[in-house]
Parts: structure tokens; sequence; C-alpha cells
């Protein structure tokens, strides 16, 4: 009885005993009586299982032990397993063909044109794929170094600031050796007189109706 | 052997569809260009933009409409100092500081509009490739993208946003050979609505600046030609006359392909020429280099690499006189 109440109390949670855990663990009775008050309160929640094998642990249990076991040695000489002849098995299973066999099979340039077929299709779909994202670039500029030539990177026209740069040597050594500053200037002033003079020409010439639009920031 | 040529049948018919969809994207692409260049010529609309450059950012406002006929045109700078673009008819008015303003009889705006509004698509198809690039978002309005690649690499390509319904333009990036942007015309907002038209009813009466009389420019015959050019590019004009910054006298042809267009300049060397020199803003390219007595000079909207090599293809034709006499400074 006096497991009972305990078994009650620790079910509903008031108290925490080792020696009832234990005794759960270890005693029928307790198991039984454990299982019983759990089942009472299934039911008295309206838990209760649908289907009266409810005792799941107890059928697994049960089916454990029927099971046969399969450990060890002992295992082999109490239930032999079945040993297939060598002799047999190489007239049932189908033996890998040897090489000599396997050419025979196909003949030499059937083999050597799979492979070859193989190879053409993806330098095929090689080809394809660089034409399609290149776009045919045959008519490209120069060389690669040419199209990656250095650039002077100057500011746009933008109202009145109009900088110019110029490489330093590649200004033309013409009894000078370092170009002057009115040198300089005038080769900026040479520019924009350029630019500017193109930008008239755009413009005058945008009649033919096949110039685009392009920038008109010349001053 | 029956196995073989089901493969390679198989792998036949697998190319086919990938070939003709490709096809059809550039179609479609070739299609929505045609539709957004009917739009841009016919509509009555404003267009709020700004145009982005490595170092500036310009807003725009740019009206049109047509009517009876007649294209009505009004471009604005909206920042600094006033700079506008009229176009009344065939006749194009030009407000600069610095200029006096003048008239100009062409049917063209020369601006910075969003390119290839009024250019002749068919045209173009011959040297670029319209591919479609699925769509996206601009200005607010759902957009098609289409890149106008050119079918060589020696020019810049375009990314068009075009609105899916009223088929303009509302955003175009100008990309170099890397896929660098160069410039960017980005649409803030737009409206679609015939009041523009009454708007710019009133360029009807405005008084304009009278139209420029130029006098009839003899199509110089040139001692010296280009030998190489991207494909596509043709004479648009030759002349000969001086610089108006410098008084220099040079000699000049100027090439377009309906998109781009470059310059190239003849004159003589003097202690100013630089044996070669490559200046480069935004879209526009300078290369100029020495050729004897004479300084060649490639100007415009074309990579450095291009300009290089059309300026290095100039040779002078033998026999016939030089026009170093008349262009002494």
């Amino acid at each position: 009885m006096a497991d009972k109440q305990k078994i009650s109390a620790l079910l509903d949670g008031e108290e925490l005993d080792q020696s009832i855990i234990n005794a759960l663990a270890v005693d029928d009775d307790s198991q039984q009586t454990w299982q019983h008050f759990n089942l009472i309160g299934d039911v008295m929640r309206g838990e209760a299982p649908q289907n009266k094998d409810w005792n799941i642990a107890a059928s697994v249990a049960l089916a454990l032990d029927n099971e046969p076991a399969h450990t060890g040695l002992a295992d082999i000489s109490a239930e032999p397993a079945q040993v297939i002849q060598l002799a047999t098995a190489r007239e049932t299973v189908e033996a890998q063909p040897t090489p000599q066999q396997a050419k025979r099979m196909m003949p030499a340039w059937l083999t050597q044109f799979g492979q070859v077929a193989v190879a053409a299709c993806v330098s095929l779909a090689v080809i394809v794929g660089v034409q399609q994202y290149n776009g045919g670039d045959e008519g490209i500029v120069g060389t690669p170094a040419e199209s990656q030539m250095p650039v002077l990177q100057t500011i746009p026209f933008s109202g009145t600031a109009e900088p110019v740069s110029l490489t330093r040597d590649s200004v033309r050594s013409n009894n000078h050796n370092a170009p002057s500053e009115a040198q300089v200037m005038e080769q900026r002033r040479r520019i924009n007189a350029m630019l500017q003079d193109y930008e008239l020409q755009l413009r005058l010439n945008a009649e033919d109706g096949s110039i685009d639009k392009t920038l008109l920031e010349a001053n | 052997m029956r196995k073989i040529l089901v493969g390679v049948v198989t792998l036949v018919s697998l190319m086919m569809p990938l070939q003709a969809s490709a096809e059809d994207s550039v179609s479609s692409a070739e299609a929505l260009l045609h539709q957004m260049d009917e739009a841009s010529r016919e509509l009555s609309y404003e267009l709020s933009y700004i145009l982005i450059k490595k170092n500036s950012i310009e807003p725009i406002r740019y009206r049109h409409t047509f009517e009876d006929g007649e294209t009505y045109a009004h471009l604005v700078y909206l920042s600094g100092p006033p700079r506008e673009v009229i176009q009344r008819g065939s006749e194009v008015s030009y407000f600069e500081p610095g200029l006096d303003p003048f008239t100009i009889k062409s049917n063209k705006m020369v601006a910075p509009l969003p390119p290839i509004m009024k250019s002749d698509i068919n045209e173009l198809a011959q040297f670029y490739d319209f591919i479609s690039m699925g769509r996206a978002r601009e200005a607010g309005v759902a957009c098609d993208v289409i890149r106008i690649a050119p079918k060589d690499g020696a020019r810049y390509s375009y990314l068009l946003w075009v609105d899916t319904r009223s088929k303009l333009v509302m955003r175009a990036d100008l990309l170099d050979r890397d896929g660098e942007p160069l410039e960017q015309y980005r649409a803030v907002s737009y409206v679609v609505n015939p009041k523009v038209g009454d708007v710019l009813r009133s360029l009807k009466t405005v008084e304009l600046p009278a139209v420029v009389k130029l006098p009839p420019q003899p199509q110089a015959e040139l001692s010296w030609q280009a030998n190489w050019l991207p494909q596509g590019f043709e004479s648009v004009s030759r002349n000969r006359h001086r610089l108006m910054m410098t008084e220099r006298p040079v000699e000049s042809k100027m090439y377009s392909d309906g998109l781009f267009s470059f310059s190239i300049y003849v004159s003589a060397a003097d202690n100013f020429t630089v044996r070669e020199q490559l200046v480069r803003q935004g879209r526009r390219t300078l290369h100029s280099y020495l050729l004897n007595d004479k300084e060649v000079t490639v100007v415009g909207d074309i990579p450095p690499a291009t300009a290089r090599r059309v300026a290095e293809s100039v040779a002078f034709v033998a026999g016939k006189v030089s026009a170093s006499g008349e262009t002494t400074p």
C-alpha cells in the first residue's frame, strides 16, 4: 500500500523518491501498479486508448522474445546459413565477359567511334556555347593588347570646367624634352576645339537622319 | 548503326528548338524596338529623366508631340545655366550659354535624348543584335529589357528598358566592351497625354532665331581615305573648314552607322602636334597621331581601340594634290 501511495504521489509529480524509482525499475508489482494508475488516469481524462491492445511495451517485449537470436558464432552453428557451392554459382550467375570476349562482341571501330562521338559532342557544345556567348566576334578590333590599351579618363564636358590631360611621354619631343606649359595649354585648346567642332558637325549633318542623338554639351 | 543514326537525329532535334527559340526572342526584341520607335515618334508625352555620367548628373525634361505631320519637341536642362533645344517641324533651334542661339534646318534634334529613339531599326538590324533580356521595373513601371549589341566588337552597346504599356524608353545604359556603363539615361517620371500637345502648341507662335543659311558646302574631294572602317559606317559628309575656336583649317569626314558616329580630321602638323595621344571623355574618344607631316585625328562615339585602328588606316592617296597649301596656319 505504501508503495501504491508513493507511486501515486510520483505520478502526480508531488514526490520524487529515488527508492520508488528503483522499485519501479525492478519490481513487477510496482510496474503493474504504475501501469494501472496511468491507465486509470488516461480513462479519467478521456484519453483512453482506442485499441484494447494498449500494452504496446508488453507486446513488443513478447515479440522480441519470440524473435530468433542472431548474435555471435553460436547462431551460425544453431541455424547454419545456406552455403552456395562455387561450382554451381559459376553456372547460375552470368560471368563478366573478358576483354577479349567484349571486343569480339563489339567491333573495334564502333567502340572508338563511340569515344570520338562523345568527344565531338563535347567540343560541339563548347563551340556552340562560345559562339552564342560571344555573338560572333570575328570583326573584333585589333589584338587583346590593343583593346586593353590604357586610356585617359578625363572629366566629361560639364558647364565650364573642361580639363583634358595628356600623357607626358606622348608629347612630341620637338627640340624640347618636356612640353612647356604653353604647349600643353595649346594642346588642350586644340582638343577642345576638335571636340566642339565634332558636336557642331553632328548637328549640321543630323538632317541626314542617320546620326545618333549624341550629346551636345560643348559650350 | 541504327543506334548511331538515332543518336545523331536526337542531337540535331535537340539543337533545333534552341536555335529556333533564340531567333524567336531576337525577332520579338526587334518587334518591340519597332513599337518603341513608333511610340516615341507619334505619342504626346513628357519625359523627365536624369543623365548620369562618370562625374555628373544632369536632370533633363523632354516634351514631344506629333501634330499635322509635324514634330514638336522641347528639351530643357533643368539645372544650371538655361540650355534648351526646340524642334518645330523641320527646324531645330539651339539655345546655349556662351553662343548666340541659332536655328538649323534639320528634322532631328541633336541632344542628350535616350538613344535610338528615331533611328532606323531595320538598318540597325544589319549591324546589331537585338537580344531580349527579360523584364525589370524602371520608373515605377514594368519594362522589357533589350540589349542592342554590335555584331562586331568595334563599338559600344546599349541596354534599353522599354515600358510594356506605352513602349517609351524608361532607361538606357551605354555600355563599353567590358560591360561597364559609360552613361545612363534614367526616366524619373513620364506622362503620356494629349495635353502635352496643348502645352507644346505655344511653340508654334514663339519667335525663334532665323534659320542659319549655310553656304552650300561642296562635298570636297579629299586627298586621303580611311582604309578600314567598322562594318556599317558610311560617309555622311566630307568638307574643309576652319575650327571655330582655333581657326585651324582642317579637312574632315564624318561617318555614321545610324546609331553611333565619328569624324576623321586631317590637319597640317606643327610644333604643337603630339606624336600620339588618346583622350576619352565618357562616350567620346579622341585619338590623334602624326602621319608624315599631317595630324590625323579621329573623334567620335567609338571605343578607343576602334578609333585607333581607324586613325592608323588613314592613307594619303598618291597623285592628288594635298590640301597642305591652303591649310598652313
